[in-house]
């Protein structure tokens, strides 16, 4: 059997508590509890939460940008801790990360086509920045902006142009697997549905799987196979995307797929939940 | 619009800011009535105007905008008052919600001072009531057991709790018309509901107005009586919020609703996207402002900018030669 594309055991990681004063902590945070996640090649995944419930977190462990404090990563079997320094800088080939804020992620002094070279470059195989130029202007291309765009500087460009930059720094070493962390929270509406269209079609068109990290139900619907609910560092519900929104059996999925507002139906009486994260 | 029973009516408002290339006018010839008892939701993305709106109403623009036009609040030009007239409205008979409520409070003070604050400074009220008054307003926010919550600080709240002590703030006053600028957008889409209720309940309650300004049409068809959708700085459509829903009159409004992503899709479903991106404020072309971007373009929305047409019952317009083609 192949392995998975990326695969988490019982992946935890606890934050030390902070000092406050001389002899007090406050206590140390579990941001994950024991998470098990499976991403299969071609089956895009949603990690579904809110604020608190480790979503982000478990995108930094597996980008290994952050150590676990128990549990492992796995991409395409091979596990990221038993990695030297210099195989898991070769790993990283495999996988990149898009970012919620496309306004944080591109480095306003660098041309757009540096930023987007960025990760070729890392990674040692490509010499210098006009080497990269070619694949640069392939990736430009692949996200439906003009070659050209390399020269041009990111406040040039729109919230939704610079995503789609920065998702082309994204796919430039062909990654199997792209982290998209919140990838259209940050843009304005009329410009949501063209990037979600713009991931789907770089899925089919480069066969890159997402492990897409959302609030939103209603996107990750149209991204996702699989569905995994997180609430407080804990998976709570997991399964087929159409099955766990259509037929949630979690409480707290309940609440999530009842609060969504719909303006279609008239406002209806809306499940409360108790509590917040 | 006729003249009704309305608390708020703005006129012909237009704001200009100083930008690079001369004047940046991000606010264009805004008609709109707000009436006593209404919920009015303000739809519009960045740069159509909603939150300049907001803050023209509020008297809280910079000193370097220029403003034009009317803004009626209870027969009163707001636009011509002066500080000192505006402070006597502002706070007593119009309440403001912000969309990041950390902000909004005073990380150095205990929530309850912070409310009996502004209690104090509206009512000229003693200490003491100022205090009884505050644990009334925490309560009315929907918060649980304010007797143990008064004197915690912002930070040991949760990013919902926060919004509800800024609501408590905002209604000290007890104002004729809440004004919430995006009041749920930082918050977890659980708490946006309870928030959204609460802000629902609170208008029925106090019987005031409110305006909603948001970038989501859902959040606002889900609580509004009426809407406005404003596009780059322009009003498109206006109308009875069924209306608007049961026809989209706009080109920009329906593009809106086919492009939210629905809960009834299949993995690697295409959304029916708006082409292009919003048009850049220093340089808004001639005619119709959305021409650009519209599937139903002719070249006759590229000649003048259209004005409201009618586009149903209750006064529900929309700023488009094309509706016969939209709908």
């Amino acid at each position: 059997m192949t392995p998975a594309l990326l695969e988490t055991r019982g992946l935890t990681r606890v934050f030390a508590g902070r000092r406050r004063g001389l002899a007090r902590r406050t206590p140390p945070l579990t941001a994950l509890d024991h998470v098990d996640i499976v991403v299969e090649r071609g089956r895009n995944l949603a990690v579904v939460g809110e604020s608190g419930s480790g979503k982000s977190t478990l995108a930094r462990l597996v980008m290994a940008l952050d150590r676990p404090t128990a549990g492992e990563v796995y991409h395409q079997g091979q596990a990221v801790s038993a990695q030297t320094p210099r195989a898991l800088k070769a790993m990283r080939r495999g996988f990149q990360m898009v970012f919620q804020d496309p306004f944080g992620s591109l480095d306003p002094r660098q041309r757009v086509g540096r930023s987007v070279a960025d990760p070729l470059l890392a990674l040692g195989e490509t010499r210098s920045y006009p080497a990269a130029l070619p694949q640069v202007a392939e990736a430009l291309e692949a996200v439906g902006l003009p070659a050209a765009a390399a020269e041009r500087f990111p406040h040039e460009f729109s919230g939704g142009q610079r995503q789609r930059i920065a998702i082309a720094r994204a796919i430039i070493t062909r990654p199997a697997l792209v982290v998209a962390d919140e990838p259209v929270s940050a843009l304005d509406v009329s410009i949501h549905a063209q990037v979600i269209n713009l991931l789907l079609d770089l899925n089919e068109l480069f066969g890159v799987t997402y492990l897409f990290i959302s609030h939103d139900l209603a996107v990750v619907r149209h991204i996702a196979h699989e569905v995994v609910v997180m609430r407080a560092g804990k998976v709570v519900e997991r399964g087929p995307t159409a099955s766990v929104f259509d037929d949630p059996q979690h409480p707290y999925t309940q609440a999530l797929v009842a609060a969504i507002p719909r303006p279609d139906e008239p406002a209806a009486p809306r499940r409360e939940i108790s509590g917040e994260t | 619009m006729g003249a009704g029973d309305a608390l708020l009516a703005i006129e012909n408002l237009s704001v200009s800011l100083p930008g690079d290339q001369g004047p940046r006018r991000v606010l264009r010839g805004l008609d709109l009535e707000v009436e006593r008892g209404q919920t009015y939701g303000i739809v519009g993305e960045s740069g159509s105007g909603k939150s300049i709106t907001a803050l023209a109403v509020m008297g809280l623009l910079p000193d370097r905008a220029r403003v034009e036009g009317r803004v009626l609040f209870d027969g009163h030009d707001l636009a011509q008052a002066d500080e000192r007239a505006m402070c006597r409205i502002r706070g007593n008979r119009i309440g403001m919600v912000f969309q990041e409520p950390m902000t909004a409070l005073n990380p150095a003070h205990a929530i309850g001072r912070q409310i009996a604050e502004s209690v104090i400074l509206h009512e000229g009220a003693s200490r003491k009531t100022a205090r009884a008054r505050a644990l009334d307003l925490l309560d009315l926010a929907g918060i649980p057991d304010p007797a143990s919550r008064i004197d915690d600080y912002p930070h040991q709240l949760s990013g919902g709790q926060r919004q509800r002590v800024v609501i408590a703030i905002a209604l000290a006053c007890r104002p004729d018309l809440l004004i919430a600028d995006e009041p749920t957008t930082a918050l977890d889409v659980t708490v946006q509901a309870q928030i959204l209720e609460l802000l629902t309940d609170l208008t029925e309650r106090l019987g005031m107005s409110l305006i909603l300004i948001s970038h989501d049409l859902g959040v606002v068809a889900s609580l509004c009586q009426r809407t406005a959708v404003l596009y780059a700085g322009r009003l498109v459509e206006e109308g009875p919020t069924a209306a608007l829903l049961a026809r989209h009159a706009h080109p920009y409004t329906a593009g809106l609703m086919a492009a939210r992503p629905r809960l009834t899709a299949r993995a690697g479903e295409r959304l029916t996207a708006i082409r292009g991106t919003l048009p850049d404020p220093e340089s808004v072309p001639a005619g119709c402002i959305f021409a650009a971007r519209c599937p139903y373009v002719i070249d006759d929305c590229r000649a003048a900018e259209p004005a409201l047409h009618e586009a149903g019952d209750g006064g529900h317009v929309a700023r488009c030669i094309r509706l016969e083609a939209v709908a």
